[in-house]
């Protein structure tokens, strides 16, 4: 093969590639790609159509947070946690709310605050329970304890947290996990600062210049290029779903490491609610009972009676209740393949319709009146 | 400059086009002028330091050259290597000095302390500082004279494609090359410009995106470590920085042969070597044999006849007649470890090779009485696994970490418990099969296709668009080069 024809070659391969980005149609949402089609993000308002459920802790859902709890009188606070069930409705209909947004429509007598993470791990709770309780008169916290999440990232996902990233947060206790967790948001907080002020070199200068340029003048090529990554690394996770048969239903194992950080971070929690007289209602979620569930049931069973002895432990502050079986498997919905060549509809376990958000909604209330009025 | 990034991209089509348009005369100046503009983009201020170490090379090896008293060309190559050493000394290896003096003298109650200060590495100071050693030594040797015209020599130090991570180059085989500059062919340039493009894409494809995950699995508490998450975590880094570095390595030899210049291969598929001695023929191959011929053959006692970077360290070591002692072999890879980063865990990665290699060594009769230990398929096992765990020590902060990770091994009871995401076992798997295959593709598969001409042009063709379509989606110079910091 001649030089000249593989120079040529590449000129044409140059060509088409850039064609291939500029109609490539990417427009697809991959973040919720996990969470299927027939899930949709909610998050909850009050009664004024006025946000009170964040996914992230930045400067505007701070005063967006503040301004709603001024508003309402500076009643105290009950925090919810959650993850993605929280936040997303299976086969969503006009007018359906989550079930923190119901909460908020029956405690008239506490302002609701809602602040869910996607795969949030036990430390981002930790994280999120002490901030909003450093800020905020927090008398009651709500706390899914999903089994999954307790495989979910160690350390601190950035992402959620903008703003402590600025602020240089730090927890004021001495305790290995929270040292662990203060350090890294100094690391960070540190990355951000010296980003600004560090003498940028020549390359940093002109590779910004460059970018910005592309982007601006070039913005149908250059800037497409976050949405095919996200793409390619879809594909990838069908393909991998694929090539090991993996769906919702493949039995997830415990994560020793993860696990323990988890925990711990709820023994935080635990001893700071008791120790504040903040009361705390640990729940362990619906999940959908109808098939085998995708857990190692001997790890699942174990993790309960972990968080039941827990509770037990603690003085009348803890609350525990199991709710794994209260939502009944018809509100479940299914979600779109997971997987290359499929169009089966696979179980979703997690996330349910607005039906299942109206039962966890009226547990938790009635967990919440039965506890209180004790 | 980085060269995963538009800035650089820019900067060599820019520097090929006026370099082909330029008389013989000025392409020399016009490379030298090119590669302080590279190597300022990242710090102008460091320039000089460049030149230093080159100048005094250049008028020292005139002077080895003509002297003929052989006392004086001794005091002349000490003088040399020595400020050499110390300029790489006080930039790599003062603050490792400093910080475990001060240890040492709170373990002997001593009242000193050592006040530490930061100190900036300079991009490329261990690779420039040993070719500049090499250029004196082998004038020492009588091995080479000494380059008449400095732009030449200056070139050979700065030219900008090697300049910050190698291939380390000998003057003999590079300097030849601005004397007498080829003709434009366009086979050197398309095959650079392949090379380019299969290193931009094993950099921002591969070495990228593995370098995430590889950090995740860092940071987790090592305690909790399994036997399997350590031969992840080691196998996944150990292809991180093969990717990384042989990217490297591809865009410098292209970027070269773009002026017409050859710069011997640095490395051959390392993760297919049958034992430790084909690795380092395989790995970092201009490396090796800088540390075979101007440490561990005089170490030796070996006398040195002839000058390469084209053949590792096993061949030498192979063909050498004289008996070999062990001291100088593990005193060469106690170097070559510390050469890679001035810290306890670089020493040990080193000493941990010069042990492996030692009981290849002793077990060799062996091998030649059972032929099951001659069993390829067997070698290569224990050579990768060997391998892939002595990037323990080079990927984590201290010696304490090294043990406990490799403690693990033997903690048979969890040995499959796993720490991480399923994911990151599946990826590792994934590229070892990826590399293997890859490697048989280019044994069997190429040499086939190339026999069906209508094949291979569909072939090329394709190969071609995937790379580029690749390397447009994911470029970015977030990530630099791993051996940059060495």
């Amino acid at each position: 093969m001649s030089s000249k024809l593989k120079i040529i070659f590449f000129l044409i391969c140059l060509i088409i590639s850039i064609l291939i980005i500029r109609y490539l149609n990417v427009d697809k949402d991959f973040s919720n790609l996990a969470l299927g089609e027939e899930t949709t993000t909610v998050y909850a308002k009050d009664v004024q159509d006025r946000s009170i459920h964040v996914s992230s802790i930045d400067s505007l859902n701070k005063q967006t947070i503040l301004h709603v709890w001024n508003s309402n009188g500076n009643k105290d606070v009950s925090l919810v946690l959650g993850n993605s069930q929280t936040h997303t409705i299976n086969q969503i209909k006009t007018n359906d709310v989550n079930y923190l947004e119901i909460l908020d429509k029956r405690m008239t007598d506490r302002q609701i605050i809602g602040n869910t993470y996607p795969n949030a791990s036990l430390q981002d709770f930790l994280i999120a329970y002490f901030y909003w309780k450093n800020i905020l008169p927090v008398k009651d916290v709500f706390i899914p304890l999903f089994f999954d999440d307790m495989r979910e990232l160690n350390g601190i996902n950035y992402d959620f947290y903008p703003l402590l990233v600025k602020e240089n947060f730090k927890f004021n206790s001495d305790n290995e996990l929270l040292n662990k967790l203060n350090l890294n948001f100094k690391l960070k907080s540190e990355k951000v600062d010296s980003s600004k002020t560090e003498k940028k070199s020549t390359q940093d200068l002109t590779e910004e210049f460059f970018n910005s340029f592309l982007n601006k003048h070039w913005e149908l090529v250059w800037g497409k290029r976050k949405d095919i990554q996200s793409l390619i690394y879809s594909q990838l996770y069908l393909f991998r779903n694929y090539i090991f048969n993996i769906t919702p239903s493949s039995i997830r194992k415990k994560i020793p490491e993860r696990y323990f950080n988890n925990m711990s971070a709820l023994d935080l929690i635990i001893n700071d609610a008791v120790s504040n007289k903040i009361n705390l209602f640990l729940y362990i979620p619906p999940i959908r009972n109808d098939v085998k569930i995708p857990y190692d049931l001997d790890d699942y069973n174990k993790f309960k009676e972990e968080i039941k002895f827990k509770s037990n432990n603690y003085n009348a502050h803890i609350h525990f209740v199991d709710f794994s079986n209260i939502v009944p498997a018809k509100f479940f919905g299914f979600k779109s393949s997971t997987s290359l060549n499929s169009n089966n509809k696979e179980l979703d376990f997690m996330h349910f319709q607005f039906s299942g958000h109206q039962i966890l909604g009226d547990s938790l209330l009635n967990f919440y009146n039965s506890k209180k009025n004790k | 400059m980085i060269f995963n990034s538009i800035t650089f991209l820019i900067f060599l089509v820019f520097v090929v086009f006026v370099f082909w348009q330029l008389n013989s005369r000025y392409k020399t100046f016009f490379l030298v002028l090119s590669s302080c503009v590279f190597y300022g983009f990242w710090r102008w201020d460091f320039i000089p330091l460049i030149f230093i170490s080159a100048i005094s090379d250049y008028y020292i090896s005139k002077g080895i050259f003509k002297s003929e008293d052989i006392r004086t060309k001794k005091i002349l190559l000490f003088i040399s290597i020595t400020l050499n050493l110390s300029l790489l000394f006080y930039f790599k290896y003062l603050y490792f000095f400093l910080e475990n003096s001060n240890l040492l003298f709170e373990f002997l109650n001593l009242d000193l302390n050592f006040k530490l200060f930061y100190i900036i590495l300079p991009f490329g100071i261990s690779f420039y500082t040993f070719e500049t050693i090499s250029y004196t030594v082998d004038v020492y040797r009588g091995m080479l004279k000494p380059e008449k015209k400095f732009i030449d020599y200056a070139l050979f130090v700065t030219f900008f494609p090697k300049l910050v991570a190698g291939p380390i180059q000998r003057a003999n085989e590079l300097i030849p090359q601005f004397k007498n500059w080829r003709k434009f062919e366009l086979s050197f340039f398309s095959y650079g410009l392949k090379r380019i493009l299969y290193g931009l894409f094993l950099k921002v494809v591969f070495a990228d995106n593995i370098g995430s995950i590889v950090d995740e699995m860092y940071l987790i508490n090592y305690d909790f470590a399994s036997a399997i998450d350590v031969l992840t975590m080691s196998f996944l880094f150990g292809f991180q920085i093969y990717f990384d570095f042989s990217a490297y390595s591809h865009i410098a030899l292209g970027s070269a042969l773009l002026f017409g210049i050859k710069i011997p291969e640095n490395f051959n598929f390392p993760y297919i070597a049958t034992s430790l001695k084909d690795f380092w023929k395989r790995w970092h191959i201009s490396l090796s044999a800088w540390i075979r011929d101007y440490l561990y053959l005089p170490l030796s006692g070996v006398k040195v006849s002839n000058s390469s970077a084209q053949v590792g360290i096993g061949k030498v070591l192979s063909d050498s007649k004289k008996k070999r002692s062990n001291i100088p072999l593990f005193v060469t890879w106690a170097i070559m470890g510390l050469w890679h980063g001035s810290n306890w865990t670089f020493l040990f990665w080193g000493l941990f090779h010069a042990f492996f290699i030692f009981l290849e060594r002793l077990f060799k009769p062996l091998r030649n009485r059972f032929r099951i230990l001659n069993f390829k398929f067997l070698n290569w096992g224990i050579t990768l696994i060997i391998c892939m765990l002595s990037w323990i020590p080079f990927r984590v902060n201290s010696i304490e970490e090294t043990f406990l990770l490799y403690s693990k091994l033997f903690d048979f009871k969890n040995f499959f418990n796993l720490s991480f995401r399923e994911n990151s076992y599946i990826i590792t798997l994934l590229i070892l099969l990826i590399f293997i295959c890859s490697y048989y593709f280019k044994l069997l598969v190429v040499p086939r296709l190339k026999n069906n001409y209508v094949i291979f042009l569909i072939y090329t063709f394709f190969k071609y668009l995937l790379l580029i379509f690749f390397i447009i989606i994911f470029l970015k110079p977030v990530n630099q080069f791993i051996y940059f910091q060495f």
